[in-house]
């Protein structure tokens, strides 16, 4: 019996002993070794640039291409064919918004969380997230309307963040900006060697800052000019992106892996000929009447003539194809052009909201767009630029105020060349130029929004009624 | 050869008689029916407690003197009495009295009991019902057997997956497969996708198809959460408890060969139209390629091309010829051949058992193959009368190459090349897919490859190397007291090789991608057993016991992009190699215990407890309890009902909770260094970038207050044999309650994360199950019987109120469709739907579907299309039987649940779809819709207008984006399996070797009916085995059916 007992106890305590151990050897192990829980906030600055908002902005957006109507799909494949006659995917939408909310700002946000946790005194840092919020905001807006600001990215407070309007998120962009610039003034550390857009050049992201809320706050003067003009005035005189040099651009390279997605598809789908984008005939034709030089840039010529195609249809056959000088693996990703700021800037000026002389403004933005093409395999050369300078085009001085804004506002829109999105917002905001109606359109007029997709609908209950794609934004002037 | 063994037998016992009379000596022998051989039998000197039972071959082995009686007793048969003579084999021909009650049941951790003692339903499969017709993957070859089952097989892809769900979808989170275990160890079943199911994921298979199915001796499906209480946590989906062959005590060596060939062909392939060639608008394109066309099938008929001719693929100018069998050519020459051998025998302490098994399968996309080597041996060895030992070993190879790729953006989605061509395409131009130089030639267009190319150059390469068994020693220190110590351990290396050759279009440049996949799992067993019979009336059984288990997934692997010399897939040769590592582990510790109390054998009451500390959950709350008990009533045991009409009854009930846990890592907010960024059209990037590293933040945020999820489970059945046991019914209706289920709620993106992963809502499945066995007809030598199970079981979403607007998505797929949890409902199938006149309040009126002022459908809001589980399932075993022949067929039936499929919608919009010919000519009025001038809430008028065209109304109805339009009804009838074998007779067999001869035709899958879904397997799906991406469809494979032979052979 008392063997018996002795074996009971041994069993028992065995047992015991090894639970104890094994519950040891539980607890504890719930850590991924192969994740960081502090880095330094430079190191998610790629990640932001790249997959947050740069290839969002390049392929994701390629179709917003069609819709400014600067190119025309020559090849019958749905991606193509659907978003040319309005039929958005909603893999599109989805992926602009996941990764703009979730990608970009959500690590900016960490950047700013490691910054004031790890390195506070480093104000440059926050600065340069400012900075680069207000631009994916600005993505946002111009593909949606409404979208979460003054709630977003606050998961805690506001697990289900309400829809700003598109005026209060443009206002929203503009307080972000100013609060940008006064953290960028400040003597402090900055992100440098994983900041690919300037390498931690402080007064680049200054002009950066401004000229995001010059953008923003001509966005909301087209409609509300007087709510503006004293803010628009200061603007102006503050560092700007206005010459060639001072571009705020993500440059893709030529290694593998590291190329713009636009040459990346022609690549992999046809060996590097472009088979898919052909000029749309609403801007060849423009350029065209004008005889602009850029045309050699932007285009391959069909026996000597630029040849557009109109929207809705898809042929190749004798159409001019957006040209290889154009699309190559180190095609940049414009945030901020020069151009675009001196065309807002010689608008401004015409209107008044701004002093200035108008006509210096707008020559200095077609100069910046021809310049800017100086270092491409094709550039333009200098007679050719001396030419159209001296045309009827390099100039409004003496033109009538419509004829003027007419100009600045075709002018903005064939610099945005490879930039849809601004490209699509200059005619959405000027109403120029006429926009042409696709075949077999899925709307009856413009294009002039995309759905916020089902992924934010379905889980966010603060989310409104869905306006339908032809209903204008905001900013548009009616 | 028996009865020549059985003289010398007989010859050598006269000589030992004389020193061995009146001595014990060991008595076996077989014991069987006219089925063949039972089970369970009671094997008893008569007047003595000595006895044993008869296991799963119906094999004994006592110690008996000549002259005793054996007495062989067994509820279902009639006693018989032997007496031992000078014959050491007595074997015997029992007749059924027809009471299953005393079956014998593996339950959990192995554990081996009585079915009169259950109190909840388990359904065993035995050897010769699951291997009627052979399968490759053992879950396929449940379909149709057991009722609380919903099997679906997701593609035709060799080596793919299949979903099993016991008694519907009990989770919001997706951990619903069942916990498969095998000898008392479990063994994984993952199913690991490299790559994103929806663009291009190619579904590599679950990995329960490596258990070799002839190595089976039954399967146990437990179905309630208390019938796999003591597996705890991971059981809560249900336990498919698998029992493999044993040598057998008492038989001589014995040598077995089993050989099935089988043909197979695509069972169900798109029924396409003949008039109609590609084009636009009737219009065909002679500026453009066949492939360029705007559209596959909606260019002008082929009679209107008369006398026209245009360039084909292959360059060739010809006329418009219609090839009808073109789909039918490129799916061809499938096969699957599968020999086995096992050896086996045994004698008073030891017994073995060595299997080896070959598979050998051709799928029907050119170049796949499936190749599997199954290598098994289990022996035993009683080491004193105290101490048992028993080892375990499988070894397991599965070569699978040219899967196909499946779902959308990716160019090796092959059914999206080749359901795409136009009917004129004549398929023998692609057999020439490169030139002399190895350039592709003869692609079909339309930014599409050569599918030979793809099939030829792209094959992917899998290789998967198993290991799996267990040692066990058991050790009976006392009596009435057993311990058992095992060693569990299941180890796989999933060696996986994905390429795009060089010239592949939409990848141009080369790609391939190594991937690595390690998982080790490792199950410590310590269980005491203290069985006592108290008194007359009652027995007492008590267990308890611990377990330790862990389970480790090591990847490694490389992304190759930019090859620069074809053909070679070494990282040397890329200009870009992105390497793919991830770990993860997890353990979980158990502690149990189960208490049996056995009144008079009538009445049986079972409580269980466990309590499990998990790895995976917050400290505070990683330890959680849960309980079980159930009671097993036999009626006619307890009221002596002893009649002709009821020869037995059983009433049970069991109430059971389980407690679960989550997957590793997810609770900290942490920083992962990203190695590549998404781009569209394939065109992802890698990093570093420029030089600079990336890192990304979690996506998902994590409740850090985390409970174990809970489910609650309550079932209630009865079993009874009327008519001499004629016909016996088992029935079950049961009630699961899943709360707390821990899930990624998806959360606005806009708060800056896609989820939050938190413990969420109730689930409850509620359903009715039963199985009836009728011996319809029996006599002389021929009968016929009949197994038929149902069951109906409803999903219910009971409570998401934690979530705003009390609606989840389980899961998302392309253009917005998901499959959707929303309180009140079943689990939905959620997304566009056509536009519907919306009344004065803003509400969709339902059946009046809107169109435009061309009178084409249009896109409207996203709203649940209907539910994704069918209503009801069945299958139906049919046995005739006569002389030595034997033929035996399966149907199974499925009514309702829903399938959106990609293929079906792509073959219309493409006018290629036989439907789409039907009155292409005729334009005619869309029937019931109507249109709404004034807006929202202002009249709505009968639609008059004709569609412009069926190209347009089909692009409108079928509309990539409305899932409404591609969704079907999934309800079919599959007639599974069919088999006719002839077993040689005896006296045939004396004059040979073979102690057994059989030879049977069988055919898997023959035919479908029944079905609304013309163009492809209803049973498809996109989501492989482990996914909630319930019924949907997106470029999957055919399926196929099979006929051949089979040979069984015994020496």
């Amino acid at each position: 019996m008392k063997k018996y007992i002795n074996i009971k106890i041994g069993i028992i305590t065995c047992t015991l002993f090894s639970i104890i151990a094994c519950k040891d050897s539980i607890e504890g192990i719930n850590t991924d070794p192969l994740t960081a829980n502090i880095i330094d906030p430079g190191l998610l600055m790629p990640e932001i640039l790249l997959g947050g908002i740069s290839n969002n902005r390049t392929i994701e957006m390629s179709p917003i291409n069609m819709q400014a109507q600067h190119w025309s799909a020559i090849v019958v494949a749905d991606p193509f064919t659907n978003p040319e006659r309005y039929t958005v995917l909603p893999n599109t939408t989805t992926n602009i918004w996941l990764n703009q909310f979730t990608t970009a700002l959500q690590n900016l946000l960490q950047i700013k969380e490691l910054t004031l946790n790890n390195n506070p005194d480093a104000l440059n840092i926050i600065g340069q997230a400012e900075t680069l919020e207000a631009l994916s905001y600005l993505n946002l807006t111009q593909v949606f309307g409404s979208i979460p600001f003054s709630q977003a990215l606050q998961a805690d407070e506001f697990p289900n963040p309400i829809f700003d309007n598109q005026e209060e998120v443009l206002r929203g962009i503009v307080d972000l900006c100013n609060a940008a610039t006064n953290n960028l003034v400040t003597d402090t550390e900055i992100i440098t060697s994983s900041d690919l857009i300037f390498e931690g050049d402080k007064l680049s992201w200054i002009r950066f800052a401004n000229s995001i809320k010059l953008k923003a706050l001509m966005l909301i003067a087209n409609v509300d000019p007087s709510s503006v003009t004293t803010e628009l005035q200061i603007t102006s005189t503050q560092p700007l992106i206005t010459g060639v040099n001072q571009i705020a651009k993500l440059d893709y390279t030529t290694d593998a892996g590291n190329e713009n997605p636009i040459w990346k598809t022609i690549d992999q789908f046809s060996g590097g000929q472009n088979v898919f984008w052909g000029a749309a005939s609403t801007l060849v034709n423009m350029m065209n009447a004008n005889s602009d030089p850029r045309r050699i840039v932007y285009f391959d010529d069909v026996s000597g003539t630029y040849v557009g195609q109109d929207q809705g249809m898809f042929s190749p056959v004798g159409i001019s194809r957006v040209s290889l000088n154009i699309i190559r693996p180190e095609m940049p990703d414009i945030y901020i052009h020069p151009s675009e700021i001196n065309f807002y800037l010689a608008e401004a000026a015409l209107k008044g909201w701004i002093t200035g002389d108008a006509n210096t403004h707008y020559q200095a933005g077609i100069q910046a767009s021809l310049d800017s093409y100086d270092n491409y395999p094709q550039p333009i050369d200098n007679a050719n630029k001396t030419a159209f300078m001296s045309s009827p085009r390099g100039s409004i001085t003496g033109d009538s105020f419509d004829a003027a804004l007419l100009k600045i506002h075709e002018e903005i829109y064939i610099s945005n060349f490879t930039r849809g999105l601004e490209a699509w917002t200059n005619i959405r905001r000027n109403n120029v130029p006429d926009f042409q109606l696709p075949v077999a359109a899925a709307l009856n007029t413009l294009i002039r929004r995309y759905h916020v997709p089902l992924s934010e609908v379905t889980s966010n209950p603060n989310a409104p009624i869905l306006p339908t794609l032809d209903t204008p934004m905001w900013f548009e002037n009616e | 050869m028996k009865t020549k063994f059985n003289g010398i037998l007989t010859l050598l016992l006269v000589f030992i008689v004389q020193i061995t009379f009146a001595q014990e000596r060991k008595i076996s022998g077989v014991i069987s029916d006219d089925l063949g051989p039972v089970s369970d039998i009671t094997v008893k000197i008569k007047g003595t407690d000595k006895g044993t039972v008869t296991d799963f071959d119906g094999n004994y082995a006592i110690k008996a003197k000549t002259g005793d009686v054996i007495e062989f007793t067994h509820i279902s048969y009639t006693t018989i009495e032997k007496v031992v003579d000078a014959s050491n084999i007595i074997d015997v021909l029992m007749s059924s009295s027809g009471n299953v009650l005393d079956e014998v049941v593996v339950t959990a951790l192995g554990i081996k009991r009585n079915a009169r003692d259950l109190g909840y339903a388990v359904t065993t499969i035995k050897s010769k019902d699951l291997n009627e017709v052979r399968e490759t993957n053992i879950l396929n070859a449940l379909q149709g057997k057991s009722p609380g089952l919903l099997i679906k097989n997701q593609s035709g892809n060799v080596g793919g997956s299949t979903r099993i769900l016991i008694r519907g979808n009990s989770s919001l989170s997706g951990t619903v497969e069942p916990l498969f275990v095998v000898d008392g160890v479990p063994i994984s079943n993952s199913n690991i996708s490299t790559g994103s199911r929806i663009t291009g994921g190619y579904d590599f298979g679950n990995r329960a198809q490596d258990i070799n199915p002839d190595d089976i001796e039954s399967i146990s499906i437990l179905k309630g959460a208390s019938a796999a209480a003591l597996y705890g946590s991971r059981a809560s989906g249900g336990v498919i408890l698998i029992t493999t062959k044993k040598g057998k005590q008492g038989q001589k060596s014995n040598f077995s060969f089993n050989t099935s060939y089988r043909f197979e062909d695509a069972l169900v392939l798109p029924d396409l139209q003949n008039n109609y060639a590609a084009g636009d608008l009737g219009v065909y394109d002679f500026g453009e390629g066949p492939g360029d066309q705007v559209s596959s099938g909606w260019g002008p008929s082929i009679s209107s091309l008369e006398g026209q001719t245009y360039t084909n693929i292959a360059g060739e100018t010809v006329p418009f010829e219609v090839f009808e069998n073109g789909i039918n050519d490129f799916y061809s020459n499938a096969s699957v051949l599968i020999n086995s051998f096992s050896f086996s025998g045994a004698n008073d302490t030891d017994d073995y058992r060595l299997s080896l098994s070959h598979t050998e399968q051709k799928g029907l996309v050119p170049n796949s193959t499936l190749n599997r080597l199954n290598l098994s041996l289990n022996a035993g060895k009683k080491l004193n009368e105290k101490l048992k030992s028993r080892f375990n070993i499988n070894y397991v190879r599965t070569n699978v190459n040219g899967t196909a790729a499946q779902g959308a953006n990716d160019p090796n989605v092959l059914t999206s090349i080749i359901n795409a061509q136009p009917i004129t395409t004549d398929f023998s131009l692609f057999n020439n897919f490169i030139d002399e130089n190895g350039n592709q030639i003869n692609d079909p267009g339309g930014q599409q490859n050569n599918p030979y190319y793809i099939t030829s150059k792209n094959a992917t390469r899998t290789s998967v190397e198993r290991f799996y068994g267990s040692a066990s020693l058991e050790y009976d220190p006392f009596k009435d007291v057993n311990i058992l110590a095992r060693v569990g351990y299941d180890t796989y290396n999933d060696n996986r090789f994905l390429r795009n050759s060089i010239g592949t279009i939409g990848r141009l440049n080369g790609s391939f991608i190594d991937d690595n996949i390690r998982r080790r799992e490792l199950t410590l067993d310590l269980i005491a057993t203290y069985d006592k019979k108290i008194d007359e009336n009652f027995n007492f059984t008590f267990r308890t016991g611990t377990q330790w288990n862990e389970r480790v997934i090591d990847r490694l692997g490389n992304v190759a992009t930019n090859l620069t010399v074809p053909d070679l897939y070494s990282p040397g040769n890329a200009e870009v190699n992105t390497p793919i590592k991830a770990y993860s582990i997890r353990r979980i510790l158990g502690i149990f215990g189960d208490a049996t109390l056995n009144y008079k054998n009538w009445l049986i009451l079972n409580a269980t407890g466990r309590n499990d500390i998990s790895s995976t959950l917050p400290f505070d709350n990683n330890s959680f309890f849960y309980p079980s008990v159930s009671l097993s009533w036999v009626f006619t045991d307890a009221l002596k009902i002893d009649s002709e009409t009821i020869n037995y009854g059983k009433i049970r009930t069991a109430w059971a909770n389980v407690g679960g846990d989550t997957d590793p890592f997810l609770l900290d907010f942490v920083f992962n260094p990203s190695s590549s960024f998404f781009g569209q059209f394939g065109t992802d990037g890698v990093f570093p970038f420029d030089g600079q590293l990336a890192f990304n933040s979690s996506g998902v945020l994590a409740d850090q207050n985390l409970k174990p999820s809970n489910q609650r489970t309550f079932e209630v059945g009865f079993e009874i044999g009327l008519f001499n046991n004629r016909l016996s019914i088992d029935a079950t209706y049961y009630s699961n309650l899943n709360e707390n289920d821990i899930v990624t709620v998806p959360t606005p993106q806009s708060s800056g994360f896609s989820g939050f992963l938190t413990n969420v809502g109730g689930v409850s499945n509620e359903g009715i199950e039963f199985q009836i066995n009728a011996k319809i007809l029996k006599y002389k030598d021929f009968s016929w019987d009949i197994n038929y199970n149902f069951t109906k079981n409803e999903t219910r979403v009971e409570d998401l109120s934690q979530i705003d607007g009390g609606a989840l998505n389980l899961v998302t797929g392309f253009n917005g469709i998901s499959v959707r949890a929303v309180e009140g409902e079943p689990f939905q199938l959620f997304g566009s739907r056509f536009a519907r006149a919306i009344d004065e309040d803003g509400n969709e009126i339902e059946n009046q579907i809107l169109v435009d002022d061309d009178g084409l459908r249009m896109i409207g809001q996203p709203g649940s299309i209907g539910e994704i589980d069918p209503d009801f399932t069945m299958g139906i075993t049919s046995t005739f039987k006569y002389k030595n022949w034997r033929l035996s067929s399966t149907f199974d039936y499925r009514e309702g649940g829903l399938l959106f499929s990609n293929t079906i919608g792509s073959l219309r919009r493409n006018g290629l779809a036989a439907e789409t010919a039907i009155n292409r000519e005729n334009l005619f009025i869309d029937p019931n819709t109507f249109t709404q001038p004034g807006g929202p809430g202002t009249p709505v008028l009968p639609n008059t207008a004709p569609i412009s065209s069926a190209q347009e109304y089909w692009q409108a109805y079928s509309n990539a984006s409305i899932v409404e339009g591609n969704t079907f009804d999934g309800t079919f009838i599959k007639w599974r399996e069919l088999s006719l074998t002839y077993t040689f007779p005896n006296k045939f067999l004396d004059k040979t070797p073979f102690s057994q001869l059989q030879l049977g035709l069988q055919g898997r899958n023959l035919a479908i009916f029944n079905t609304e879904i013309n163009q492809i397997d209803p049973e498809s799906g996109l989501g492989g085995s482990g996914s909630q991406l319930d019924g949907i469809e997106r470029g999957g494979l055919p399926t196929t059916k099979s006929f051949g032979f089979n040979l069984i052979a015994n020496f």
